[in-house]
């Protein structure tokens, strides 16, 4: 069933190493970027101390209490964006997926205001759940459409995912007109933002990372069935499904908790596994943790660039995603010509 | 025979609601003054009916008619059942540029909406066409194309929503859609554009029939494609623009009422076009009313009962579509 | 086949429409507004000059005192408020609540016409007004339509601050034929800021009014109402920015460093609850020095006339003075 890959195929290990070594130091300098840098000027010398957990001054909390959290909650929703996004493409074996253009982010949306219109004082662990809430039921409208995939089926299934999310949305948007004076201030949230986060928020996400690490590592070998030739994985049918079940399941607990602590962030979770990919092929042992750390590393500094957009005042970081992903998606749009018309 | 049928039925249903819409509302005209205000008699009605409520139906048909059109023309130029206005990316084009407006020249006339709404709704097509190199891109990379563009003007409007919290209200109940104070100068702005496109659109009903074969089989029959395509989407695209000028940008009624039409007449654009455009007009009259009685003194805009409407209708369809893939 | 499937879509759709029906006769019973000619405003002492009106889109001749005015922001209410005149309109968006009680307790029974955005046009002109006081954000899109209901006096209201606003007041009086209270309350209003600011102490504090709600915090700076009323009281704008609500995150509240807030929240719980967890809350100056303060927004925020005006000085005193 597979055309040839227009992925490059898997490269020397020489080379898989140099690339994972380069993306860490990325990853490491982005992280000193977002510690560094932000509204408040904070000298090298309070950094180190900060992070040493030194110092009790003003410039010393901010990195203690704000910008460590905010960014190590970047790199997971990050790192749960971008599995999410690879496993939805498995899954269905469709490019153009992603749970964004699939409507679990704006179900998540849609749950969450409708969760804030109707309970007084939703805490934390509320809004968590009515995004999983929310989500699921996203992704249990796309997977009831997405049934029996076949190639031809991509761009089709691409546009009844917008199609749903443009629903969804219309209705969060509904929610927030008519109850205007709870809720205009969701915006900011609706667009997919790190700003607020807190260790709070480290620690409830912390739980689904590792759930998720472990669950997807666990799996990797099975996963391989979902790139198999049609007529190989009807021979397995049963397992097939199974396995593209437990991926479902997979991507609404990533991307449910992601959505839930910083709202919908767009785009990065269609195009991080098509980088990484292109730079070191399909095979998913080192796939799956190249993805992973762009998807850190990408988030970070979108998260970065989204502070600096409008300073001294915060940008939602899902505009910066977005203005780097809708090009990218344009990109891949324009390439599917080639694989399926 | 069947055909005729479903047409007439539409457009009688069209004449029942619209009545049911001069009369209900959150104050109600009794029929009688319903009818002495329309043959121009004197009726303590005579303003709501004749100033308020028959200019907004007629808004309502029309914005109906032109985005259900356009949804017809889109779906069988890009050949997917799933292409419309909102799909690809058209409406929010014209969303960032009213939203442009909006946000960042509050106190500018309020003739400059609607200008800003179509100028937005041309230039997205502007871009699309740029960015598929003169219309050969397969029609399906060209909707993914519109939606990847759609979602890049999504990003602009959040940022300006999120930047200016005080005017999100009025920039949502535009981009939502909404009938609310539409009058004659609306139906003076949105007519000649519905009056002269939609004739032209049926006349094209032939290409219609013949791009839907596919590229190869009109290119057989003589049909220079991309050119044919290109001109049909300036047709829809002056049904879409002037439609979302006048009520801001309304998602599904392009989408939804060329499939509600599709299955009652099947796919030949002389039956299909007609009825689309009544169920267009249908759907965006049971949507008003729904919106204007539901919680009076307050209004639903439009654009959001008819999401609601149309939202099981979709999802039904979709599953549909699968079992038919299956 | 097809026949089921036919059958599928029309059942929703009737019953979609069963539903309207009975909405819309449920509604004709309940909801006709109460127009009954009994008029809600007291007659003005001196016989009333015909006026010309000059506002934001154009002129009005008023050639008697208008009786049943309709007004569609919660300014022109408060304004009404204080010249005794009672509207028989009100755009609330259907939420009495958010008028303040002593604007409330002024205006008396009214009919709630809808959405401060989309305001009920129908039920304006069934209630007969011969005003209507519009602002020029929202309405300005609908003035032919208001004008064809009655003469209309659109006014800029949204983005007024406290200066634009005490000049939106004298027309107000003016077109109510009440130019006189109007001046008269006016001097009234000067007196009682006056007065406060002899019981305020450190009348050069920076202070940060921000309304709170559960997802972020908006500061009012010297461009929005609030911002502007509070500089002309003589204290400080701690953000400085030329946008009237900016969103500020922690960081940023702390680098302004205001020496009082008052939070102005939206719901019970708000983000500061998230924030007071944070040691970095208790390094703001207002917060150490125990100038927090939590005041109603509708007070503060929503009213935006005379009455609410002297209730944030009232506020203000309160608080700050001693």
């Amino acid at each position: 069933m597979r055309e040839t890959s227009p992925y490059k195929p898997v490269k020397q290990k020489r080379q898989a190493l140099l690339l994972f070594l380069f993306a860490f130091l990325a990853l490491a300098l982005g992280f000193f970027g977002n510690l560094k840098w932000g509204q408040a000027h904070v000298s090298l010398l309070t950094l180190y101390e900060a992070v040493t957990f030194q110092g009790e001054d003003k410039a010393h909390l901010y990195i203690q209490t704000l910008r460590l959290p905010r960014t190590i909650t970047a790199a997971i929703v990050g790192v749960h964006l971008a599995l999410a996004g690879l496993l939805t493409q498995l899954a269905t074996r469709n490019p153009l997926a992603s749970p964004h253009i699939f409507g679990i982010n704006a179900g998540a949306s849609l749950a969450v205001v409708s969760g804030l219109v109707l309970v007084d004082g939703l805490s934390l662990f509320g809004s968590v759940a009515f995004a999983f809430a929310g989500a699921s039921l996203g992704a249990l409208l796309v997977w009831a459409l997405a049934g029996s995939q076949q190639q031809k089926q991509y761009v089709r299934l691409a546009l009844a995912g917008i199609a749903v999310h443009f629903l969804l949305s219309s209705l969060t948007e509904g929610m927030i007109i008519l109850n205007q004076h709870s809720t205009d201030s969701m915006m900011f949230w609706l667009v997919g933002s790190t700003s607020e986060a807190a260790w709070d928020d480290v620690a409830a996400l912390l739980p689904f990372t590792a759930a998720g690490l472990a669950a997807l590592t666990a799996m990797i070998p099975s996963f391989r069935l979902l790139i198999l030739d049609d007529a190989v994985a009807a021979g397995l049918g049963g397992r097939v499904a199974l396995v593209r079940s437990v991926a479902v399941l997979l991507v609404i607990a990533l991307s449910g908790s992601a959505v839930a602590i910083c709202g919908p962030i767009g785009f990065l979770c269609l195009i991080v596994p098509h980088i990484a990919r292109y730079l070191i092929g399909e095979k998913l042992t080192l796939l799956v943790p190249l993805t992973a750390l762009l998807g850190a590393c990408l988030l970070i500094y979108a998260d970065l660039i989204s502070k600096f957009i409008a300073f001294p005042f915060e940008s939602p970081v899902g505009i910066v995603t977005a203005a780097i992903g809708g090009p990218f998606f344009i990109y891949l749009a324009r390439k599917q010509r080639r694989n399926a018309a | 025979m069947r055909k005729r049928i479903a047409i007439l039925l539409a457009a009688l249903l069209f004449l029942v609601l619209a009545s049911i819409s001069l009369r209900v509302g959150a104050v109600p005209v009794p029929l009688r003054e319903l009818w002495a205000s329309l043959t121009l008699q004197d009726s303590p009605a005579s303003y709501i009916v004749l100033q308020y409520r028959l200019p907004r139906v007629i808004v309502a048909a029309l914005a109906g008619f032109g985005l259900a059109v356009a949804g017809v023309i889109l779906q069988s130029v890009i050949r997917n059942p799933l292409a419309s206005p909102d799909v690809i990316g058209i409406t929010k084009g014209a969303g960032f540029t009213a939203a442009i407006v909006i946000f960042l020249f509050p106190g500018a006339p309020s003739y400059v909406l609607p200008a800003a709404a179509f100028t937005g709704a041309v230039g997205a097509l502007l871009i699309l066409v740029l960015l598929s190199r003169k219309m050969t891109l397969p029609p399906s990379s060209f909707a993914l194309v519109g939606v990847a563009v759609g979602a890049v003007f999504q990003a602009g409007i959040q940022y300006l929503l999120v930047k200016h919290p005080s005017d999100v209200n009025m920039a949502l109940l535009w981009m939502s859609g909404s009938l609310w104070g539409r009058g004659w100068d609306h139906v003076r702005l949105l007519l000649p554009w519905i009056a002269v496109l939609l004739p032209v659109a049926w006349l094209g009903y032939a290409k219609l029939n013949v791009l839907q074969l596919g590229d190869e089989g009109s290119a057989a029959l003589g049909l220079n494609v991309p050119k044919q395509r290109l001109l049909l989407l300036l047709i829809a695209i002056g049904l879409t623009g002037s439609s979302v000028a006048a009520v801001g940008s309304i998602g599904f009624i392009g989408l939804i009422a060329p499939h509600m039409a599709r299955l009652l007449v099947g796919g030949r654009h002389q039956w299909l076009l007609p009825l689309a455009a009544l169920i267009g007009a249908d759907l965006m009259l049971i949507g008003d009313i729904a919106g204007r009685v539901l919680i009076i003194p307050r209004e639903v805009p439009v654009g959001i009962t008819t999401a609601v409407i149309g939202a099981p209708y979709f999802i039904y369809l979709l599953r549909r579509e699968r079992l038919k893939a299956a | 086949m097809l026949r089921l499937q036919l059958k599928k879509l029309i059942t929703p759709v009737l019953i979609g429409m069963l539903a309207l029906a009975l909405a819309a006769c449920g509604s004709s019973n309940t909801n006709a507004p109460a127009s009954t000619g009994d008029s809600n405003s007291t007659p003005s002492s001196a016989p009333f000059e015909p006026v010309v009106i000059e506002h934001e889109l154009g002129s009005v001749k008023l050639d008697k005192a208008p009786e049943r005015i309709v007004v569609m922001e919660f300014s022109f209410a408060d304004a009404l408020a204080t010249l005794g005149v009672q509207p028989v309109g009100v755009a609330d968006d259907s939420d009495p609540g958010l008028i303040m009680d002593e604007v409330k307790d002024k205006l008396g029974s009214y009919t709630s016409v809808g959405s401060r955005y989309e305001p009920n046009i129908e039920l304006i002109s069934s209630l007969q007004p011969d005003l209507i006081i519009a602002d020029l954000n929202h309405h300005k899109n609908v003035y032919e339509q208001l004008n064809g209901v009655a003469k209309t006096i659109v006014l800029n209201d949204h983005q007024a601050d406290y200066n634009t606003m005490l000049a939106n007041y004298e027309v107000i009086a003016k077109a109510v034929g009440k130019a006189e209270e109007g001046q008269k309350r006016l001097e009234e209003h000067n007196q009682i800021i006056e007065e406060a600011k002899g019981k305020i102490k450190n009348a050069d504090l920076s202070i940060l009014p921000a309304v709170v709600n559960p997802k972020g915090f908006f500061a009012h700076s010297d461009h929005s109402y609030v911002g502007s009323f509070l500089t002309s009281l003589g204290f400080n704008d701690p953000v400085k920015d030329e946008t009237p609500y900016p969103q500020l995150s922690l960081e940023q509240l702390v680098e302004t460093n205001p020496q009082a807030v008052f939070l102005l929240p939206t719901e019970e719980v708000t983000i500061v609850n998230e924030w007071e967890k944070n040691p970095l809350w208790d390094k703001i100056d207002a917060v150490a020095n125990g100038k927090v303060f939590t005041v109603e927004r509708r007070n503060w925020a929503l009213s935006r006339g005379l009455i609410g005006s002297e209730r944030i000085v009232q506020d203000l005193t309160a608080n700050l003075g001693e």
